[in-house]
């Protein structure tokens, strides 16, 4: 029981995990342990399962073989759901609802009140769009709204599946920026990007899935 | 959990207003199917009369059926459908949440509409009133029984023609039970509006949940 008590810190501890869509093996015997204040970023093609792999970190698709393990907590249970961010693909984003609205929307869902919805918007340079209809917002603003959302409230775990994708370099800086506070923190991450990381001062593992 | 429950029917409300447009078809389609049998039958009182239970009733379960279609669609395309799922709070709650908003969108509106053009086909008050009891028995069923089925085929390319074939045999007892409730005006057909109170309450206690798990499976 030492191997298990020693996952028992980890942020994220995954063992022997495997994944099967239809007749397809997405990936198999996949294993890692994420300490506290570090990220862990996924590499591989297109097509590799590296959204996969973060959407069976999640809890949104079964796993089929293995484990996943968050400070010894079982993923998809509601103690590991309360300690967990997820940015997929898709933003999010209501596009009929002002970016405020969608930001205190998540607020007032999750109970996400350390930060209000305005100040979230600041820190995302989306201040002046705050009462623009999402419509109107670019790609980029409205991936920003959606990683807004990481700001509400702090979390012990973000699984981000290309987060930078349509930000400029002062949002990607932006988000460096975020990511480093969330770890110095204490906070874990995992996640998916082609680009090296724009973030120093934060241990970076890697995974490269084939 | 209250805080899920109505944050998600807040935002489905409000999204709905925003978006009235979209549910305009569904709300003038009855309209125009009343008004046009009055002119391909005979403008006879007492043909339209025996006519207009089951006239209203499939024009509402037309209508209902139209509406339900988008009900998880937005949610899906967008994403905002894995945040629901990523709640610690149970999935069911947020889906009983947007089956409220969807009813309050469509169907009550609805009601209003059908109301107004059963009374210009001269049916009498007591007749009337029934039919807007059956409406308020029924659609809430129509709607908890149809996203069953909508969430089964959320994300699928061709998937409204699975629907109506997943929906309909759900929803036709709905229809038998009501029109046969409003023909029996004056009388008292408490047989069949009990029937539609116990689907109701079966659709109330199971929906949500079969809803949820279909959501979850189709995600897969």
């Amino acid at each position: 029981m030492s191997r298990a008590a020693g996952h028992d810190g980890m942020a994220l501890a995954a063992r022997e995990l495997a994944c099967v869509r239809g007749e397809r093996l997405i990936f198999s015997g996949i294993g890692f342990s994420l300490p506290a204040g570090s990220v862990l970023l996924l590499r591989g093609g297109n097509g590799s399962g590296k959204s996969s792999l973060l959407q069976v970190l999640a809890g949104l698709l079964p796993k089929d073989a293995g484990s996943v393990l968050s400070f010894g907590r079982a993923a998809g249970g509601a103690e590991y759901l309360r300690g967990l961010r997820y940015v997929g693909h898709g933003n999010g984003v209501k596009e009929h609802m002002t970016a405020e609205e969608n930001l205190s929307f998540y607020g007032r869902f999750r109970n996400w009140n350390n930060l209000s919805p305005r100040l979230a918007l600041e820190r995302a340079s989306l201040l002046p769009r705050a009462d623009f209809m999402a419509w109107n917002l670019s790609a980029g603003q409205r991936r920003r709204l959606a990683l807004a959302r990481l700001l509400l409230a702090p979390a012990a775990l973000w699984l981000l599946d290309e987060p930078c994708t349509a930000l400029d370099g002062k949002a990607r800086a932006w988000f460096a920026e975020m990511l480093g506070e969330h770890c110095a923190a204490g906070g874990a991450a995992v996640i998916a990007q082609h680009e090296e990381l724009p973030v120093t001062g934060v241990p970076v593992e890697e995974l490269t899935l084939s | 959990m209250a805080s899920v429950f109505a944050s998600v029917l807040r935002r489905d409300l409000i999204l709905g207003v925003r978006r009235r447009s979209e549910l305009m078809p569904a709300l003038v389609f009855p309209v125009i199917v009343m008004a046009l049998f009055p002119l391909a039958l005979r403008p006879e009182p007492s043909l339209l009369q025996g006519l207009l239970p089951a006239v209203a009733w499939v024009a509402v379960l037309l209508s209902v059926c139209l509406c339900l279609e988008t009900v998880f669609r937005g949610d899906f395309d967008d994403a905002s459908l894995e945040q629901l799922m990523l709640s610690p709070e149970p999935l069911a709650l947020s889906v009983l949440a947007k089956q409220l908003a969807c009813w309050l969108l469509t169907a009550l509106p609805l009601l209003l509409v059908v109301l107004v053009m059963a009374a210009l086909f001269g049916t009498p008050p007591r007749a009337l009133g029934m039919l807007a009891l059956t409406m308020l028995l029924g659609t809430p069923s129509l709607v908890l029984y149809g996203t069953v089925a909508v969430a089964l085929t959320v994300g699928l390319r061709q998937g409204s023609l699975l629907l109506s074939v997943l929906l309909l045999p759900l929803v036709i007892p709905v229809l038998v039970f009501a029109t046969s409730a409003v023909t029996a005006a004056p009388g008292w057909p408490w047989a069949e509006l009990s029937f539609l109170a116990g689907m109701l309450l079966l659709a109330l206690s199971l929906s949500p949940f079969l809803a949820a798990a279909a959501l979850r499976a189709r995600l897969c």
